[in-house]
Order: structure tokens, then C-alpha cells, then sequence
């Protein structure tokens, strides 16, 4: 049930956005009454229920990435024969 | 999608998983309290694809699962009255009440039931249907009521007054404590839930590693992000550290979200609340707040939660406790299947008896 989808803001007006997901397949509302933080068109946010409820950070994205490719590289498994 | 919100690399994900096998010391049994999880690490294969020491519990994240027995008599209460219209998130349409009668069935037999994608569509509902009391079933986590709150003050300021909320709301950490507390519950770690924690933050998981010297990750959804929780937790016990960390920085803040817990204290009120399986957690749930008392529907129709026994022969408890394993419910695959649920976990797609029904899990071949 908590369930967030990640969508690309595309247009905002009146406190609401409306946002593309899965590359634009599919076009939802939300209200960004609950954001703590500003949005603007080309951002990700993470709908649920109708409403925003963070702006998707590109920078802590990347660094997880980065920890996750760090994570799988030291001390790589050795070959099982 | 933009690739760095796409955490679903195979190539990194197989490296990732030979880590955490070679890092995996000893048996390792670890908790997720997050129906989302639990459908995403069935979904993926995931599951199937974890080192054999390393054992997946699906604990109480399941909003409809926790929902009690005395809760769903009340919605049932309500969906009776002829001015009431009950609006609702379709999950709670199967969930039998004590005398085994849902939602759906309620609504054959004449009852107005409503299916909401978002608590904001039962305002248009009361909009459209002046005449009638609307009341939306409020189920959910630390997620979905801060959504259910905003739309609580937006009926303040349309000034609708037909229109009001049955608060089931439960927390998320009151809960883990009473797992640990009670005792029965024998977890090494818990992969914590992501968007729970993108409304509330890091902190009120502390208690975990202070207290009770657990590892504690939050993590994502996506393959690489539970694999990537797991294996920080199987670190943190090889290094026999016990620490909340945050895999899922890009929607968890350690703050959590400012505004979403604003609006959330303003319009709820912290109480006890009957968890099904659990039983009363002290301070574990929402109610409406007295400034709000005029949208609560509890007050409005003079209702009381009560308790009521739970399904003969259900073993939804046991199951949301992590005492037992869904396939080892008497009534599993044979009184109950997803077409004819008797206990609630097997009503939601995200609880755990569904997803072990869905995903044909028997014993022996996990």
C-alpha cells in the first residue's frame, strides 16, 4: 500500500503537477501541497496517493550507485574452480 | 526513467548477491515490514535468489493485513447506513469482517462503496453527493496518512461537512518495538521501509540499534536496492555493528519530510490502536486531533473501536509476527486462497500469505 511512483514532473500550475511515468506512457496528478522543498518541470518526484512526497535527488542517486558499484567490485568473488 | 533512479542493473545485481554470499558468515534472518518489499523481493526473484543463510521474513507491513477484525466491523457498520457512501482504497473491498462479510459483498447487497485511487477522489464523491455521508476508510502507514490529512484540511477549506474519515492509521516503529519486546520475534536485522521512512526520517528507527542492538537498513524497491540493504545489513554483522543506514538517500532524508509530518500532526492525534495478530501497541496509531473532531467519523456516528476474535483457524498473527511461515497456516492453499481469503493476509496482494500464494512457494522448494 505504500506503493510511490517515480514520474517526471512536466507542468505545474496551481499546486499541482502533472507528471509523466515510465517515459510519458502514462500521465498522472499530483499535489505538491506536501513537499518540503521546491520542484520545477524535469524533476523526478515520488507520487503517492495523489501527492508528491519527495523530489528525487540526482546527486544521493548517483553516490548510491557509485557505493553499490564499490560494494559489488572489493574483494570480487574468486573463480569456483 | 533517468538510468540513476533505475536500480535494476542484472550484471551489478549478480556481483552484488556473490558478495553477500561470501560475506554471509552465519545464518542470517532478517525482517522486512513493508508490503511493498514483499511483493518486490518475490516479483524480482529476488527471493529465490538469495544465499540459502540468508531467510526472508515478511513482518506486519501490510496496512489491510493489520487492519483488526473490531476496525473492519466498524467500516462494515457504516457501509449499512443508508445515507453513508464508505470510500475507500480497493485494497480493503475483500477484507471479511467478523461474520465473514466484506466490502464487496456489503455493496452487492445495496451497500454504497466507492473505490478511491487517492483520498482526494472521495471529496469529489461528497461534492457530487451532497445528500450523502461520505466517509473515507483511513488504512495506511506514516505514507498514506499525511495524504489523508492534507485532503482532511482540504474538506476544511471546501467547507464540505458530509464529508469524514474512519482513522485506522497505524505507525510503523511502535510497532517493530512491540515485536521486540514481546520476544517471540527472532530477527538478526530489519530491511526497513523505504517511502514509510521518506515521510519520517531516520531518526525514530534509532531505538532498533540503541536499544535492541539490531541492524536496521532502509532500503528501496528496486532489485538492486534490497540486494544493496541486505548487504549492508550482513556487513554491519560482520563487523558486529548495529546502526540505522539509509541505502535509499534519494527519497529518504534523515529528517524525513518537514511538511508531510506537520500536516500529519496537525490534523491526527497519536493513540493506541489494535493491531491485528499484535493486539493493543501502545501510541501505534492516528486518530483525529480535536481541532478536526467534526471530520471524524468515530465521533460523527458515535462509533467505538472494539475488539473482536479474529477468524477461527487464521493463523494472519502467527504470520505477521514471523512465529510461522504462511505455508505452515492450517488453512493455507486449502480453506485459504486469494479467490476465497479467510485472514486478511491473504486479501492484499502485498500480504504475505498472497505473495507466497502467487509466487507457488512450498515448503522444500525455496
Amino acid at each position: 500500500m505504500c506503493l510511490a511512483v517515480p514520474a517526471e514532473v512536466k507542468d505545474i500550475a496551481q499546486g499541482m503537477a502533472a507528471c509523466a511515468v515510465d517515459g510519458g506512457q502514462i500521465r498522472i496528478q499530483a499535489s505538491l501541497v506536501l513537499l518540503d522543498e521546491e520542484v520545477a518541470v524535469g524533476d523526478y518526484v515520488l507520487i503517492h496517493a495523489g501527492f508528491a512526497l519527495r523530489r528525487l535527488d540526482r546527486h544521493e542517486a548517483l553516490e548510491t550507485l557509485d557505493l553499490l558499484r564499490e560494494m559489488a567490485r572489493q574483494d570480487e568473488a574468486p573463480a569456483s574452480w | 526513467m533517468e538510468k540513476f533512479f533505475s536500480f535494476k542493473d542484472p550484471v551489478l545485481g549478480r556481483k552484488l548477491l556473490q558478495k553477500l554470499e561470501q560475506d554471509l558468515e552465519a545464518p542470517l534472518r532478517f525482517m522486512e515490514v513493508c508490503g511493498t518489499h514483499t511483493v518486490a523481493l518475490f516479483q524480482s526473484g529476488l527471493r529465490s535468489l538469495l544465499p540459502e543463510g540468508l531467510e526472508h521474513l515478511s513482518g506486519p507491513g501490510c496496512p489491510v493485513c493489520v487492519t483488526s477484525s473490531g476496525e473492519m466491523a466498524l467500516c462494515l457498520e457504516l457501509a449499512q447506513k443508508d445515507d453513508v457512501i464508505v470510500a475507500t482504497f480497493g485494497d480493503m473491498l475483500r477484507v471479511p469482517g467478523p461474520d465473514g462479510l466484506n466490502l464487496k459483498e456489503a455493496k452487492a447487497l445495496g451497500a454504497r462503496v466507492e473505490v478511491c485511487y487517492a483520498p482526494f477522489d472521495a471529496l469529489a464523491v461528497a461534492r457530487r453527493h451532497p445528500e450523502a455521508r461520505v466517509v473515507f476508510l483511513g488504512v495506511g502507514f506514516e505514507t498514506t496518512a499525511p495524504a489523508v490529512a492534507a485532503t482532511i484540511q482540504q474538506a476544511e477549506a471546501l467547507q464540505l461537512y458530509n464529508f469524514s474519515v474512519l482513522s485506522f492509521h497505524k505507525l510503523v516503529p511502535p510497532a517493530l518495538r512491540h515485536l521486540l519486546s514481546t520476544g517471540k520475534t527472532a530477527v538478526d536485522g530489519f530491511l526497513l521501509p523505504g517511502h514509510v521512512s521518506t515521510v519520517i526520517g531516520v531518526r525514530p528507527y534509532a531505538f532498533l540499534a540503541d536499544e535492541f542492538q539490531l541492524p536496521a537498513v532502509i532500503s528501496g524497491f528496486d532489485p538492486l536496492d534490497m540486494l544493496m540493504g541486505l548487504a549492508m545489513m550482513v556487513r554491519q554483522r560482520r563487523e558486529h555493528r548495529a546502526a540505522v543506514e539509509n541505502q535509499y538517500a534519494r527519497a529518504v532524508k534523515k529528517q524525513g519530510n518537514r511538511k508531510a509530518l506537520n500536516v500529519m500532526e496537525e490534523v491526527f492525534t497519536v493513540q493506541d490502536a489494535e493491531w491485528r495478530g499484535l493486539g493493543r501497541i501502545p501510541q501505534s496509531g492516528f486518530g483525529l486531533s480535536d481541532r478536526y473532531a467534526v471530520f471524524d467519523a468515530l465521533n460523527i456516528f458515535g462509533l467505538q473501536a472494539r475488539h473482536m476474535p479474529e477468524p477461527k483457524g487464521c493463523a494472519c498473527g502467527q504470520v505477521l509476527q514471523g512465529l510461522i511461515r504462511p505455508d505452515a497456516c492450517p488453512l493455507f492453499q486449502k480453506q485459504c486462497t486469494p479467490a476465497h481469503p479467510v485472514g486478511p493476509c491473504m486479501v492484499s496482494t502485498e500480504g504475505s500469505c498472497a505473495a507466497y500464494f502467487q509466487y507457488q512457494l512450498c515448503p522444500g522448494q525455496s
